[in-house]
């Protein structure tokens, strides 16, 4: 193994998506063989056995792990190397069944001079036929598999799947939204903790969500604005606040800022001045903004964060999610800022110590907040820690993220809350690259040996 | 035992198109899976009564 972490920037090209275009033809190929079975069946009337109905169900298993492929990367315009290998192990798992019920089949009618069951097909029974084809698949996805360094670039077609097959098509979209939401476990569990993934946005033709290549993510369609329809609170109201909170708001959150003292606030020339195009947002005290919000986005000032914290009443906010962006910068020193809490401690930890009710995720801290919520601003592979003790809180973090446009590959787990040492204490070196490079439109990359 | 497998599978497709949990996905996928396993297991109640030698 050389690395766990794509060796090239993803770039899509045509062989890169051969196992994504493999993925389209074995579900539909193996729909297209279920079909001919139904055609035999109600066109021809020759009534299937038991074992024929067996192995048309796990015809239909199998396809369903090549369609998770390929919902994946419709959905995400992604698919990472854990969907693959998820989506063709349950396709392997079910040929392998399939097969040994058509094998039995098969050798139920292999004495001399037994006719067989049905029809045949080219001179095959149909169960000989599918025994084969449960064989061919099993080669297939190895050879698929093999060959996967080169067929699976996580770039893929990103296009939401409809009838009219134009990637703006909201035929399926408006079909899903019909349902109510309380038929789906996962979609009760979204509404509770806040992990839903956001929906797909319409992106035109041929366009990756998350693809490297210098695009601004794309703005949700106007349905899937209203659809998402989660509450933020975003604490702070500095540059990274505001920017956070627009990207929330452009995403179709509902989003309050807290601030300490919002009529302040308000009377601030910048503040006034980004709050007029952002006409969605709310602006309310700390405690109020809160109570408001299902998730928590901590964008104050390190040094003050505890306290922001304490005003926002947070210790009776057990449960929320708290997503930690700020950094413990201290500046009584002058510049550049030495951090406090440092080494044996971090801003990440302190928070829960103080909050244990909050479930904390730190991620977002090493790079600029633009970056932080329009990732393609930085061209190439580069990457967004996080850390956090409430595996539920990260995914929802993780979810947050990948609406920002950080495809799954590029999102690096480091753990426990402690973690958070490590990555408060690559701000000194982002500080110093800043100065080396003049601007702030970089991140880290971590690239396996 | 055959409709109430096909309508299981149509929910497991279901589930996947509305993106739910990759737990809960699995979960469904291997149950159904199972369910077949059984139903064959079912089925398959007598030997091949093969008498080749290979």
């Amino acid at each position: 193994m050389h690395t766990l972490l794509p060796e090239e920037t993803p770039t899509g090209s045509l062989l890169g998506r051969v196992q994504y275009w493999f993925a389209c033809f074995f579900a539909i190929g193996w729909t297209g063989v279920v079909c001919g079975g139904l055609f035999h069946q109600f066109a021809l009337w020759e009534h299937p056995c038991p074992l024929c109905i067996v192995q048309r169900m796990f015809m239909l298993l199998a396809a369903m792990g090549a369609a998770y492929i390929v919902r994946t990367a419709l959905a995400y315009g992604a698919v990472t190397s854990r969907d693959y290998m998820m989506g063709w192990g349950m396709s392997l798992v079910a040929l392998i069944a399939g097969s040994f019920a058509s094998w039995r089949q098969t050798m139920l009618h292999i004495l001399p001079k037994d006719k067989g069951y049905g029809s045949e097909v080219l001179g095959l029974h149909l169960y000989v036929w599918a025994w084969l084809l449960f064989q061919a698949s099993v080669v297939a996805i190895g050879i698929a598999l093999s060959f996967g360094h080169s067929t699976t670039d996580s770039s893929v077609p990103a296009a939401r799947p409809g009838p009219c097959g134009r990637p703006d098509c909201s035929y399926w979209a408006s079909w899903a939204r019909s349902s109510p939401s309380t038929w789906w476990p996962c979609s009760s569990r979204r509404a509770s903790t806040g992990s839903c993934r956001m929906p797909r946005t319409a992106t035109g033709s041929s366009t990756t969500w998350g693809s490297w290549n210098g695009r601004r993510p794309p703005a949700p369609a106007t349905a899937d604005r209203k659809e998402s329809g989660m509450r933020y609170a975003v604490l702070g109201t500095g540059i990274v606040g505001r920017t956070v909170a627009a990207r929330l708001a452009d995403l179709g959150h509902d989003v309050v800022v807290g601030t300490r003292d919002p009529a302040a606030t308000a009377a601030r020339e910048e503040y006034a001045g980004w709050q007029a195009g952002q006409p969605r947002v709310r602006l309310a005290a700390f405690a109020e903004a809160a109570r408001e919000g299902d998730t928590l986005v901590n964008a104050t000032g390190g040094q003050v964060s505890i306290a922001a914290l304490t005003e926002a009443d947070a210790a009776h906010l057990d449960g929320k999610v708290l997503i930690d962006i700020a950094n413990p910068l201290d500046f009584s020193q002058g510049f550049p800022p030495s951090l406090d809490p440092v080494n044996t401690d971090s801003l990440g930890e302190l928070i829960q110590r103080t909050f244990p009710g909050l479930r904390v995720v730190k991620t977002l801290n090493t790079m600029n907040c633009r970056i932080m919520v329009d990732p393609a601003r930085v061209e190439g592979e580069h990457h967004v820690f996080v850390c956090g003790e409430d595996a539920d809180a990260k995914k929802a973090a993780r979810e947050l993220l990948h609406s920002f446009g950080w495809p799954e590959r590029s999102i690096l787990d480091l753990g426990g809350i402690e973690a958070a040492r490590g990555t408060e204490m690559l701000l000194p070196v982002w500080l110093r690259l800043m100065g080396t490079l003049g601007h702030t439109d970089f991140n880290f990359h971590v690239q396996g040996a | 035992m055959d409709t109430l497998i096909f309508g299981g599978l149509l929910a497991t497709l279901i589930a996947m198109y509305r993106e739910t949990s990759r737990t809960f996905m699995l979960g469904a996928w291997w149950t159904m899976l199972l369910a077949v396993i059984l139903l064959m297991a079912h089925h398959v109640n007598s030997s091949l009564a093969l008498t080749l030698s290979y």
